[in-house]
């Protein structure tokens, strides 16, 4: 086997550990999207806030002398349940009071919020980059694979899938799914049918924040550290990722963050790991002049 | 609603708060050295704080819609707009601003100097967001050209302060056009977020091309601007900037307040409100957008030399989407379009957290919480702004003697 | 000569052919009334004809003053300054400006100076302005609502928005005018108004008027010629008793309420 090859599959992976990450973000962008037609610009930073608590909950609990699957787990439940928190209480304070206002309202609140969140943890805790515990390091690596893939980000693309299955489950065969596809559609149609739409809307951030709260420490374990910027870049990164997919529509999301993640890979890889972040912004721009319906999304006509 | 039920709601929502940041707030962890914290003020603290949050919260929605601002009325001021825009006023205004320098130190005047930047950061913007409803959040953007055309063709050519005024100027606005020209067809949020990118890469730019930009540590020593034959001490310095900028800023209010009552002004108005119907009225969409960017773009450009010479030193660092967000906040707050509104928004936004120093490292939340509430509150801004009257000018002719 | 010729305009959206071969023929100063049933492709056609969509096939022809000229292809704006104006079924008024400064707007095609005269305050600006202000008045005035010149276009009752937007239309100076659904919601008297006002139009004017109308005693009473569309096709012109005795017509209504 070729150094080339190693490298090759090295950026494959690592690419697929990307673009994990970036579908679980931009699953809660496009739901968000597709239900009120808003970019949720604050859906970074609750990521971001995900992975600050689970830092917390994890330093708690490694004190108390517990190690690795129980620190992941604790982790992932406190950030899952805090960040659900936070994108309910988000949308009460930021969005819904501004449901009627004009377009650039409720996108100018979100830039607020989002400002308000990131100063927040800066105040809260501290602009510096913190450790987080490097819960993969720990784990066996995979015999005969282990020069192709490490286990973290084996891990990272199970549990993406998993959680990819069971999102399936809830929109395909649940009453919640139904009433968000319903609502995605034709809100008010869906309103005079009985659905409450706010318990719907606030069960859609809810969801969304907790995909991303997922990604944030499935992220933060495999890197071993977190900083309050983190939610800036990778929230544009992958709304940039949704855009890509066909922002309101679901397996677009995930395969953007998926394409998103392997191109981002394999270009830092082998063009220019300086101008990484230029890809994603590139990307975005050209998407959204040339084919602003992405690759799974519908054109949406204005009716004159 | 009565007293009981308010004041539980109100207890609700301080433990929803407690809750929130019970880990970020309430809890100090460090997970290397393996000690943690329990800051139970902190968290005494938002729960009183969400308790009055929760209760003004409830009363301003209540009366939202209600209470009818006077137009052309800045709410809870001492004086009236018209009182403001007396001319008596303003002219005693000029006078005090213009002996300032003269009285108060050195460093005052340069704090007074940054906020008559924003002032015109501002204006530049309200352009572009405020009257023709494009919402842009890489304007730094061109604050930066502005600024490094300065810096490098100084560095490198030698070119004066005068020289680029109008040089940065014309290159941002050309930065603007550019900008313009793909987003097009794009509508408010997609337009928001391809100028955040286009924002951040020329940030990018500037950090990673080191060959030509000098990169993260950016370039110094750049020279303040001259009277030829007359020497300046550091203190007199200070006070030409301000003079200088004094002048910006009336010049971008006159600019403002001549292209508001234009028929580009009118088109830029009729396209926010709805370009379909701007578009069969004959308005050129294209040519009405990309005059929004270049005009306002220009701003920023010439702003950025009068910067960039202020503090002798610029970098990658002072460009980022922080600042766009600050710039927006002034434009917002002070109500879309109002050029009156803009001055005094940046006033409030820029000197207030210079004053109050003990806000200062909060000045980040405030923007933030500024941007939330005056959307969810107060979408017009500070000052309502509708539109001029328009007498018949037959009519008005005849009342003339 | 005719003022504007429409041959074989086809537009498809999808699978679903919206406009199959439509013609039309309208001639100076004549007033024509396009009627069918809903979902006919009544405002497809309007779209079609200004610009906002482009046709697959066919050709439309205005006569301007430069000679004849094709608007297949052309933006809005530019159809609008070939000549044609419109209004549109839901009302699309500027509502944060002042009716005057509506109509105003209309005037941005027809206007010489920039915005660097603004800048400047040249005297050309200023006498544009004044000019532009002053028949911006005399439209209002034509349509009966100079009295309203300065509330905010959003605080009109539904019949004078409807009349503000035939203002505006007619501040761009067109040959020829799109009303989109012009007495919608209009009680008879307003109607009646409406009727006049067509008329006005046409003879002091000049113009030539299309409207789209559901109203069929309107239809009946004002327009020299009548279009009947029916599932994207012409399927009768002419005068308005040569329509109504039309068997294909009755045939496309049939099950359809009528006003007449």
């Amino acid at each position: 086997m070729s150094e080339g090859f190693y490298y090759l599959s090295e950026i494959f992976f690592a690419g697929l550990t990307r673009g994990s990450i970036y579908a679980l973000l931009a699953l809660g962008y496009t739901m968000v999207y597709g239900i009120l037609g808003l970019i949720n610009f604050a859906h970074g930073e609750v990521y971001m806030i995900g992975a600050f608590v689970g830092l917390v909950f994890a330093s708690l609990f490694s004190i108390m002398g517990y190690s690795h699957l129980a620190l992941f787990a604790v982790a992932l439940a406190a950030a899952v349940i805090w960040a659900g928190a936070y994108g309910f209480t988000i949308e009460r304070i930021a969005y819904r009071p501004l449901r009627k206002a004009p377009r650039l309202a409720p996108l100018i609140s979100a830039i607020g919020m989002s400002i308000f969140l990131r100063e927040y943890v800066i105040l809260a805790q501290t602009s510096d980059f913190v450790a987080f515990p490097a819960l993969f390091e720990g784990l066996p690596d995979l015999g005969p694979l282990r020069d192709f893939i490490q286990p973290g980000e084996l891990v990272i693309t199970l549990v993406t899938l998993g959680v990819l299955g069971l999102l399936f489950v809830l929109i395909k065969f649940t009453k919640l799914g139904l009433a968000m596809r319903a609502i995605a559609q034709d809100r008010e149609m869906a309103m005079l049918l009985g659905v409450d739409s706010d318990r719907v809307i606030s069960y859609t951030f809810v969801l969304g924040s907790m995909l991303a709260a997922v990604g944030a420490i499935l992220i933060a374990a495999h890197v071993g550290q977190i900083n309050y910027h983190i939610g800036f870049i990778v929230g544009i990164k992958a709304f940039t990722a949704a855009v890509l997919g066909g922002i309101g529509s679901i397996p677009g999301a995930a395969l953007g963050g998926l394409i998103l993640g392997l191109t981002e890979s394999f270009a830092t890889g082998y063009i220019s790991s300086d101008y990484e972040d230029v890809f994603a912004f590139a990307i975005l721009v050209l998407i959204l002049i040339f084919k602003p319906a992405g690759l799974l999304g519908k054109n949406r006509q204005e009716k004159v | 609603m009565n007293l009981l039920e308010e004041l539980k709601k109100s207890l609700l929502v301080g433990c929803w708060f407690v809750f929130l940041t019970l880990p970020l707030v309430g809890l100090q962890t460090d997970y290397l050295e393996g000690t943690w914290e329990f800051k139970g003020l902190n968290l005494l603290a938002v729960f009183g704080l969400s308790i009055l949050f929760s209760w003004a919260w409830r009363w301003l929605a209540a009366r939202r819609g209600k209470v009818q601002f006077e137009p052309n009325s800045v709410p809870w001021a001492p004086l009236s707009l018209a009182q403001l825009s007396d001319t008596r006023f303003l002219l005693a205004l000029s006078a005090l601003l213009l002996t300032l320098p003269m009285v108060a130190s050195s460093y005052q005047t340069g704090i007074l100097s940054t906020a008559m930047i924003y002032i015109v950061l501002g204006l530049g913007l309200n352009i572009v967001v405020g009257m023709a409803g494009l919402l842009d959040l890489g304007y730094v953007a061109f604050y930066a050209v502005g600024a490094y055309a300065y810096g490098l063709l100084n560095l490198h050519f030698g070119l004066g302060f005068w020289a680029l005024l109008p040089i940065a100027g014309m290159l941002a606005a050309v930065f603007g056009v550019m900008l313009g020209i793909p987003v097009l067809r794009l509508r408010g949020d997609y337009l928001a977020i391809v100028t955040l990118g286009f924002g951040e890469i020329i940030r990018l730019v500037l950090e990673n091309w080191g060959e030509v930009t000098e990169g993260p540590s950016g370039i110094a020593g750049i020279p303040k601007p001259q009277i030829p034959g007359v020497e300046l001490d550091f203190d007199a310095q200070a006070a030409f900037i301000y003079y200088l900028l004094f002048l910006l800023v009336l010049l971008a209010i006159g600019v403002n307040r001549r292209l508001q009552h234009s028929r580009m002004g009118r088109a830029w108005l009729a396209l926010r409100e709805d370009e379909i119907a701007a578009q069969a009225m004959g308005i050129d969409l294209t040519r009405t957008k990309l005059t929004a960017f270049g005009l306002g773009a220009f701003w920023a450009g010439i702003v950025g030399v009068v910067f960039a010479a202020k503090s002798s030193f610029i970098n990658p660092a002072s460009f980022t989407f922080h600042e766009s967000a600050i710039i927006l906040s002034i434009v917002v707050l002070g109500g879309m379009g109002s050029i009156l509104g803009v001055v005094l928004a940046a006033l409030v936004l820029i000197l207030l957290p210079e004053y109050l120093r003990f806000l200062a490292d909060y000045r980040m939340l405030i923007f933030g919480a500024v941007m939330v509430l005056t959307m969810v509150f107060k979408p017009e801004g500070l000052i309502t702004n509708p539109r001029p009257t328009f007498e018949r000018p037959d009519d008005a002719e005849r009342e003339e003697p | 000569m005719s003022l504007l010729k429409v041959e074989q305009l086809t537009k498809h959206f999808g699978g679903i052919q919206a406009l199959k071969g439509m013609g039309l023929s309208i001639e100076p100063h004549q007033i024509v009334g396009l009627i069918g049933p809903n979902g006919a492709g009544k405002t497809t056609f309007f779209n079609c004809l200004t610009g906002v969509y482009r046709p697959d096939q066919g050709g439309v022809e205005l006569s301007t003053k430069a000679g004849t000229r094709s608007l297949v292809g052309l933006r809005p704006d530019q159809v609008n300054r070939a000549g044609l104006a419109r209004t549109f079924q839901n009302i699309r008024l500027f509502g944060q400006m002042r009716v005057v400064e509506n109509v105003l707007v209309g005037r941005h095609g027809v206007t010489q100076t920039g915005f660097l005269g603004a800048l400047l305050r040249t005297r050309a600006f200023v006498a544009e302005e004044r000019a532009n202000l002053q028949r911006a008045y005399e439209l209002l005035e034509l349509v009966g609502m100079a009295d309203q010149a300065n509330r905010l276009a959003n605080n009109l009752s539904y019949a004078d928005q409807r009349r503000l937007e035939i203002a505006r239309a007619l501040a761009t100076e067109p040959r020829l005018l799109l009303l989109d659904e012009p007495a919608a919601g209009m009680n008879p008297t307003e109607t009646a108004l409406l009727d006049r006002l067509i008329l006005k139009l046409r003879d002091e004017l000049g113009l030539s008027i299309l409207l789209i109308e559901h109203d069929m005693k309107l239809v009946m009473n004002l327009c020299d010629r009548v279009l009947v569309m029916d599932q994207g096709r012409d399927i009768a012109f002419g005068t308005p008793a040569e329509v109504q005795s039309n068997p294909a017509v009755v045939a496309a209504y049939l099950g359809e309420e009528s006003h007449a």
